[in-house]
């Protein structure tokens, strides 16, 4: 949004700030001290994975629900004003991201499933921009008659005129001065110069309307000035205000680079809200700065602020850790389960011989360096457990771990079992296979003594051998996939789940073929509704698990990719799911999985029944007190 | 050695651990071993490669590992590393130098292609050393790491990553810092 950035600042250099000449001028100071958005004035909840927010011009809070494919029009008192449903042309379902309103009345609203911009016009016209030339595009930002993109998958911004033409690029990927890992949102302030958050660095950084550097401001840690997952940016009233997701809180900087404070209380109870913050990704500041809003994904909640000037309570922001929760891909083998938590991030391996999984240690540290992730969001075991693959989209990289152990041996949590066994640095493959980007491998599986490895940006799998050597690329037929974030090889199938396209997937391992699919439509309810598919598992039947994080329901997919059960749904009891992501088959048969919204693990039956939860406690509480004597079913629909 | 300087040797007994050292309890190094008899001599071993002496010392054909190194194979058992420390007792707090040498598991040929970078890090702890080594090629085929310094007690890791184009694969040694 367009920020009041009027006046400038005396240049301040302060650690973890870099400036690049021409630095930011001094000129003016900021009318008084920005406000904190600390006081709670009500919230909206329900929604489906809110992911961002803008004002609109008559007052109402714009916000893109990406699971429920539209945009929800709130009143400041977060009640509902009315809902726009996002469909492209052939009625197609569009999976909005970043969103954006123009002083015209339009609405931009970035969409993942096509890599583009819909453009929304106050009568009626939906106009598409940026179509094949964003990579998995992010936030977006409008001012001055153009349009800013987080074109991610390319590590930089573009920006072109409102009819899409004349396209100009801020930043490269990479690491270093004016090079992005991820950029995910992008403001325009006043003074025409252009404002990036990045989320792999994490960073932000500043550069001038002609594309020159300014300022970068990086870092990784809880403390403040530092960034975990940083999700969002905003400038608005003379300041530039960052959400900083797994640090739980909004960071308000000068335009000079100096950190003026941070403020949000991290939720600790379950759902927690009212004036508590779990996991922001959105800030929308009103244009006349009276108020905020801050989009939660995590809890599919908006939460409406006043600014005040208060000091905060020390003692309300002691927990401040940004290890977080398990997230992503889990796998299990023989006597061994591995979990990820990819705001950490690390690999949780736990030992399987008592009735609760025990963790025994952990792996991966946060960084490029080897051994360490920055986004691992899938795994996969070979089938004596010895070996850990893990995938990781942002450094185009797998990396075995090799973890030897005496299962008989007495438990004890050892830091020294996991060794870094091998790497394989995909992006090479760029450059020996002329790709024009480099792989983002995210889901991975193991297959009688290949590993398959998705990658989301080639729209293929790369086959490896037990020690990561190349053997061959591997091609589906039909339509291409947008966010692979599961596969599965079962003999001569493959099975896909392609999460912004809401489909799974059944491809004839020989020759690519599609066998079958189920693909969501809009109008499908009940078992057929698929919001946001995203783990899968393979059954016994020779079919497959589906978790959907939409509906927080797990399917079960016959061989022809039909729906022949559905258990589950939204909740913090037994066989309930607050957005289901990895899912594993133990080699007992039984069913794992991992949910995001409630920060644990369950254990299912292999007919899905409870068994077992285990993760962070307050969450687990309420299905282990649960009666044994209910939902015995399974919690079958 | 001096009370209080204790010294760092790698887990499995080696020509130049000394008293005082410790090996660390539990697991071993798997593929540690030792060859030869002769316990190197530092000083003159680090000079024969390093950029301002490889005239005065070629102690070793260029197509050969050299006899009486350590060496670790690889974690999955790809490569083996032959490697040296200058001194060759290594102290807390004090620099110190790595030459090593890359073999295929089974070979004492040297992967002329291979590429060397090295780290360490203390698992317990969650961090590794407070520098980067620099690592550089000699003529004879071996490498050379500097800036080696490990400024903590405790059980150290130091890996040896040998890359081969876009492969990395780890030799890790564990070290037990007094």
């Amino acid at each position: 949004m367009l920020a009041r950035l009027s006046l400038l600042f005396t240049l301040t250099l302060s650690i973890g700030v870099h400036a690049t000449a021409p630095a930011l001028a001094a000129q003016d100071q900021p009318a008084g001290m920005p406000p904190r958005w600390a006081e709670f004035q009500a919230q909206a909840e329900g929604l489906l994975e809110p992911v961002a927010a803008a004002w609109h011009r008559d007052g109402l809070l714009v916000v893109a629900e990406s699971f429920g494919s539209r945009l929800a029009w709130l009143r400041p008192d977060g009640t509902l004003e009315k809902r726009t449903e996002l469909r492209t042309e052939d009625g197609g379902l569009v999976w909005p991201h970043g969103v954006e309103c123009l002083p015209d009345g339009s609405v931009l609203v970035v969409d993942q499933a096509r890599a583009s911009v819909l453009r929304l016009d106050p009568d009626g016209t939906r106009t598409t921009l940026g179509a094949r030339v964003l990579i998995e595009p992010q936030g977006v930002c409008g001012a001055n008659g153009r349009v800013w993109v987080a074109d991610s998958g390319h590590g930089r911004v573009l920006s072109f005129s409102d009819d899409g033409s004349y396209p100009q690029a801020y930043g490269a990927p990479g690491r270093g001065k004016g090079l992005f890992v991820e950029p995910v949102d992008v403001a325009v302030d006043e003074a025409g110069r252009v404002w990036v958050v990045d989320a792999g660095t994490p960073k932000i950084a500043c550069f001038a309307a002609d594309g020159t550097l300014l300022l970068e401001i990086e870092g990784h840690g809880p403390h403040e000035g530092l960034f975990a997952r940083p999700a969002s940016i905003e400038v608005a009233l003379g300041h530039v205000w960052v959400c900083d997701r797994d640090n739980h809180r909004v960071q308000c900087f000068a335009p000079t680079g100096e950190l003026v404070h941070a403020h949000g209380v991290h939720a600790l109870l379950p759902h927690e809200g009212k004036g508590r913050l779990h996991y922001p990704a959105g800030l929308a500041i009103a244009p006349d700065g009276s108020r905020a809003a801050l989009v939660e994904p995590a809890e599919d909640r908006v939460q409406f602020f006043a600014g005040n000037h208060d000091e905060p309570d020390p003692l309300l922001n002691l927990e401040r850790d940004t290890a977080a929760h398990v997230e992503g891909g889990i796998a299990a083998g023989r006597q061994t389960l591995v979990a990820l938590e990819p705001s950490g991030p690390d690999a949780r391996l736990y030992d399987l011989r008592d009735k609760e999984p025990i963790e025994i240690t952990r792996f991966l540290v946060r960084g490029a360096k080897h051994g360490g992730a920055l986004s691992p969001v899938a795994v996969a075991l070979s089938p004596d457990a010895r070996l850990a693959y893990i995938a990781d989209p942002l450094l185009s990289r797998v990396t075995a771990v090799l973890v030897e152990r005496d299962l008989g041996a007495p438990l004890k949590q050892d830091p020294f079992l996991p060794r870094l066994a091998r790497l394989v640095d995909l992006d090479a493959l760029q450059t020996v296979a002329g790709l024009p980007a480099a792989p983002r491998p995210q889901a991975i599986a193991w297959s009688e003594g290949e590993l398959w490895v998705a990658d989301r940006r080639r729209g293929s799998a790369w086959v490896l051998d037990a020690k990561l050597e190349l053997l061959r690329e591997w091609r589906p037929e039909g339509p291409r996939w947008v966010d692979p974030t599961a596969i599965a090889v079962e003999g001569e199938r493959v099975w896909i789940v392609d999460r912004k396209s809401r489909a799974v997937r059944v491809h004839a391992q020989r020759d690519g073929a599609l066998l079958h699919e189920f693909v969501a439509k809009a109008e499908l309810g009940g078992a057929e509704r698929l919001l946001a598919p995203h783990g899968m598992a393979a059954h016994a039947d020779g079919g497959a698990w589906i978790s959907d994080e939409g509906t927080g329901r797990i399917l079960r997919l016959d061989r022809e990719a039909r729906v022949v059960e559905s258990i589950g749904g939204r909740g913090m009891g037994r066989v309930q799911f607050e957005k289901p992501q990895g899912l594993c088959s133990s080699p007992d048969g039984d069913l794992w999985v991992v949910e995001r919204g409630n920060h644990r693990v369950q254990r299912l039956s292999s007919a899905g029944a409870y068994k077992d939860v285990f993760g962070a406690r307050l969450w687990c509480l309420p299905a282990r007190q649960e009666s044994a004597e209910t939902r015995v079913d399974g919690g079958k629909q | 050695m001096k009370a209080g300087v204790l010294c760092l040797v790698y887990l499995t007994a080696l020509p130049w651990t000394s008293a005082g050292c410790r090996v660390p309890e539990g697991r071993s190094a798997p593929g540690t071993t030792v060859e030869g008899e002769s316990t190197p001599r530092a000083d003159s071993a680090a000079r024969a490669g390093a950029p301002d002496g490889p005239s005065r010392a070629a102690p070793v054909p260029a197509r050969l590992a050299p006899e009486g190194l350590q060496s670790v194979a690889t974690n999955l058992g790809t490569f083996r590393v032959h490697h040296r420390s200058d001194p060759a007792t290594i102290e807390r707090g004090k620099p110190f130098r790595l030459q090593a040498w890359i073999t295929r598991e089974g070979s004492r040929e040297i992967v002329p292609w291979a590429e060397l970078s090295v780290d360490a890090d203390m698992p317990e702890h969650l961090h590794g050393m407070n520098r980067v080594p620099k690592v550089t090629r000699q003529q004879d085929g071996s490498f050379l790491v500097e800036g080696m310094l490990f400024h903590m007690p405790g059980r150290w890791d130091l890996y040896f990553d040998v890359h081969e184009a876009a492969i990395v694969e780890r030799a890790q040694v564990a070290l037990d810092l007094w």
